[in-house]
């Protein structure tokens, strides 16, 4: 089963966010709650925890990319 | 303690626990609208407090409220759907995770003005009071409110009159993103200003649901029985940030550290287990909550978005919008 992580809305008026940077390369094993990568918007710079455990199988986005709210950034397998 | 009202109080806490979580979780994939504040760390609160209430008293909460609307017996699904914006939500959809409102189990509204409900739970007091109903009416709020006129306005008024309310303080040391002891004139927010109001200064380890429930019994008892009102400072702290966007990185991470090995469900599941409780037990009830909350996610997620002409319903308390003079 794969799970998909989408650039969140960070606030109502926030439309798109930047990936700062990634926590976990693909391959690396990741457990659900742990920083997976962090994110900025104009409203603020915040880590996003994997959603579930397993391995990082694909990151869609590179790190400094902004992309809008919704945008696939990494599939979890 | 008895073990009835022990093991109610681990699973009301392992529900809130759980349900906020998944409210984080439905978050980060865009499916809560709106802002939302979650409680986590802060559950042995409200657990502690509704345990010791009777079904007919009033609760009046914040806008960081999911805890103590679902400790009223509200059912996860309506409150998820409310977060989720959809018309099988409390409030159809149209008021989202800061307004929660149950009339039907005493809850009384969720307030995102700073201070706003200390002044209406006077109202719900002073009816009761006035009726003789010995209904008691719980006003919760942060210790940031502490330092709002509403606060002090409403402490002296209910002090006057004698009213059956028990304030309850969840200071969980930020108002927001601000050390509450670096604007605060007194240590103890609002235990050490209790005084002023001619009240005792009751201060409460929060992270404990047990010593939670025996202060609050003793308040609600006093208020019922026409001693008047209580200020409870309960001492907690929220595990994440003020609401969702904030990650909280204002805080030293030794204090984080240091709270979160104080989380209050682990530490009540080792009192239980202490006292001869089967873990199978224990074991039961998170099984049994992560049910509920897996179920009250689906069945949210499958509500119907709100029909518009919802927009124009309850804005009197009979669910009409005719116009009055």
């Amino acid at each position: 089963m794969s799970t998909e992580v989408v650039m969140p809305r960070m606030g109502e008026t926030v439309d798109e966010g930047t990936v700062n940077l990634w926590h976990k390369a693909p391959g690396d094993q990741v457990t659900e709650g742990e920083p997976l990568l962090e994110i900025g918007t104009d409203k603020v710079d915040t880590d996003i925890p994997a959603p579930v455990s397993g391995v990082l199988a694909e990151v869609r986005v590179a790190e400094g990319e902004t992309v809008p709210v919704a945008t696939v950034l990494a599939v979890i397998q | 303690m008895d073990e009835a009202t022990a093991l109610d109080m681990y699973r009301m806490m392992t529900e809130i626990r759980l349900f906020e979580k998944r409210a984080y979780d439905l978050f980060l994939q865009n499916l809560v609208k709106g802002t939302t504040h979650l409680g986590t760390g802060q559950e042995a609160i409200a657990a502690g407090v509704a345990k010791a209430m009777r079904a007919d008293d009033y609760t009046f909460v914040t806008y960081r409220g999911h805890a103590h609307v679902l400790a009223r017996g509200t059912p996860m699904t309506p409150v998820m759907a409310e977060l989720l914006g959809r018309e099988n939500g409390l409030m159809h959809g149209k008021g989202g995770s800061m307004h929660l409102l149950d009339v039907s189990r005493g809850v009384l509204g969720s307030y995102a003005i700073i201070g706003a409900q200390l002044v209406i739970a006077n109202g719900s007091a002073w009816s009761a009071q006035y009726r003789g109903s010995g209904q008691v009416t719980v006003c919760f709020f942060g210790d940031g409110t502490t330092n709002i006129g509403a606060f002090h306005e409403a402490l002296n008024l209910a002090a006057v009159w004698a009213l059956p309310v028990v304030f309850v303080c969840e200071n969980n040391g930020y108002m927001e993103y601000t050390p509450i002891e670096s604007v605060t004139a007194v240590k103890r927010p609002a235990a050490d200003r209790a005084s002023a109001y001619g009240l005792s200064a009751l201060v409460v380890d929060g992270n404990d649901v047990e010593a939670v429930y025996d202060m609050a019994s003793a308040a609600i008892d006093r208020a019922r029985h026409g001693g008047g009102p209580s200020l409870i400072e309960a001492l907690t702290y929220r595990h994440g940030g003020h609401s969702r966007a904030d990650p909280g990185k204002y805080r030293p991470a030794d204090e984080v550290r240091e709270w979160l090995a104080r989380d209050p469900i682990p530490a009540y599941r080792k009192v239980l287990q202490s006292r001869g409780i089967d873990e199978a037990v224990l074991d039961g009830i998170d099984a049994r909550a992560k049910e509920a909350v897996d179920l009250a996610t689906e069945e949210a997620k499958a509500g119907p978005l709100p029909r518009l002409e919802l927009a124009s319903t309850n804005v009197w308390s009979d669910g009409g919008n005719a116009w009055r003079n």
